[in-house]
């Protein structure tokens, strides 16, 4: 008995989406099939050859800040590895592991976003997130789009320009397209950023003057960066900012939940050494300054894990939020 | 209008079509354009319906007072332009269109489905993380394996590989706790 016909063919290219599910693009006959699949439950929308009006595909910096970001932490676990005897195993294999992503996410190639226009809506097409996937799966889309509508001559391009006949949409819901896209969006990203740089530099002064002021100064924006991640995270929900942004306020989450964390254990560690001190909080904080980083390879670890995370977090973030 | 996704500028005409990367001349983002002839297509404008002037003429089932033009290909009803829903070539009215929708019956419509072999297969494999859940997750995965067997999957992939890997595992499952109990008892 003859197998029947496949109705799809599974096209290059499969995302992951942040926290659950993921991205694929199917051909069928007529049409393209983009399917979202979480837990069991497929999301299906199909796109006519017909209907398609252009594919605009854009290189992005997101792969170049995956690739940054490894090797620093890669460094990180092998300094660790060198100086912090007691966890050197661990260390070594957390180097080995970020080494080995690196070179994964570096030779997978660069990344693009990739978005499909048609006359009632534009769609990001996610699965094509790197630049080769990108390409052969145009190359082979654009062949049978031209089947189904003709191809289209520069010289049609001149007369009737780029201005495309499309379904009207009304003046207030174009403003509210406008705003989610706004500015007003990324200030609260910028001023995160720019304490996450503050942070780090704070920190690391800290790590040469063992100051009173320099600590609650440091407790201080931390408190404040907390605030305003929760802020950022609000804003981007929903609205129609950059990815990369996005993943690294959630980055950015994740840093100072581990900080606010290993601050506490600190804070738990100093009242039992000095339990006459837990009746006064201002002796206390006075004892926490006075502890140098260099006294521990454990508190130094944790120093530089400070300084390097709030660096690579704060600075990718300034300049992706500054660049709009 | 189409534009660049970084800096929202309109796309210029040097950048169309080229099939390789090539600058925004405003914000110098790598653009690759692929625009084709739908783009140029003019949308016809929608119809309301032509009003029934004599009585001898067949008029549309849900606007009496409208003229019929088509008949809908899955309920035989008469339809006025207003009512007239092209789709794959058929044209079909507003009900039908919901129907087909609603209870799958056109599956160019279908925008969402439970594939239940992927849950059974996820229910079977995911608990063997923390072994001892396995002993409510197994008969779990082997009731929604026989209660839906013959559920449609996938649109996309029409074997029932996933049932018989869940069924398999689930009862390996169910098995090894059935020997555990024995020694335990014996």
């Amino acid at each position: 008995m003859p197998n029947a016909p496949k109705e799809y063919t599974r096209l290059p290219g499969k995302k992951k989406n942040f926290l659950i599910g993921y991205y694929s693009l199917w051909l069928g006959t007529d049409h393209l099939l983009y399917i979202f699949s979480r837990f069991g439950i497929e999301d299906y929308k199909r796109f006519y050859f017909k209907d398609i009006q252009a594919v605009i595909t854009r290189k992005t910096a997101t792969g170049k800040i995956q690739n940054l970001i490894l090797f620093i932490f890669c460094i990180i676990f092998s300094l660790m590895a060198l100086y912090w005897k007691g966890w050197s195993v661990f260390n070594w294999s957390m180097a080995g592991l970020m080494a080995i992503l690196f070179v994964i996410n570096w030779l997978r190639g660069p990344t693009c976003v990739s978005h499909l226009h048609t006359a009632v809506q534009t769609e990001k097409l996610h699965s094509l997130y790197r630049l080769k996937t990108a390409k052969k799966v145009m190359n082979r889309l654009r062949l049978l789009v031209e089947q189904a509508q003709g191809k289209l001559a520069r010289e049609n391009i001149g007369e009737m320009g780029v201005k495309a006949p499309t379904v009207e949409i009304s003046p207030i819901r174009r403003e509210m397209t406008h705003l989610s896209t706004g500015q007003e969006g990324m200030k609260v990203h910028k001023i995160l950023f720019a304490l996450l740089i503050l942070d780090g530099l704070v920190t690391y002064l800290g790590l040469f003057y063992n100051q009173v002021t320099i600590t609650l100064f440091g407790t201080i924006i931390s408190m404040a960066a907390c605030i305003l991640v929760i802020i950022a995270l609000v804003r981007q929900h929903g609205s129609n900012l950059k990815s990369s942004l996005c993943m690294i306020t959630w980055a950015a989450l994740g840093y100072l939940c581990i900080n606010m964390f290993t601050g506490y254990i600190f804070y738990f560690v100093v009242i039992f050494r000095n339990p006459k001190m837990s009746q006064n909080q201002w002796e206390l904080i006075n004892a926490m300054s006075q502890i140098s980083p260099w006294d521990s390879s454990m508190m130094m670890g944790i120093f530089i894990f400070s300084i390097c995370s709030a660096l690579i977090i704060g600075l990718p973030g300034l300049i992706i939020s500054r660049r709009g | 209008m189409i534009s660049c996704t970084q800096c929202n500028t309109p796309i210029d005409r040097g950048i169309i079509n080229r099939y390789e990367l090539m600058p925004c001349p405003s914000c110098k983002s790598l653009l690759r354009a692929d625009v084709f002839p739908a783009m140029f297509r003019k949308i016809p404008a929608g119809k309301s319906g032509e009003v029934l002037l004599e009585k001898s003429e067949a008029s549309c089932f849900y606007h009496p007072q409208k003229k019929a033009v088509i008949v809908c290909s899955m309920c035989g009803r008469f339809l006025c332009d207003l009512c007239d829903v092209e789709l794959n070539e058929n044209h079909l009215c507003p009900s039908c269109l919901e129907k087909g929708r609603t209870k799958r019956k056109i599956k160019s419509l279908e925008d969402q489905r439970t594939c239940y072999d992927k849950i059974a297969l996820l229910i079977a494999i995911v608990p063997m993380l923390g072994f001892w859940l396995t002993i409510l997750t197994a008969p779990i995965s082997l009731f929604i394996t026989i209660r839906y067997w013959k559920a449609p999957g996938s649109i996309v992939r029409k074997t029932k590989i996933r049932f018989i890997a869940a069924f398999v595992i689930a009862s390996l499952q169910i098995v090894g706790w059935t020997f555990f109990f024995a020694s335990l008892i014996l």
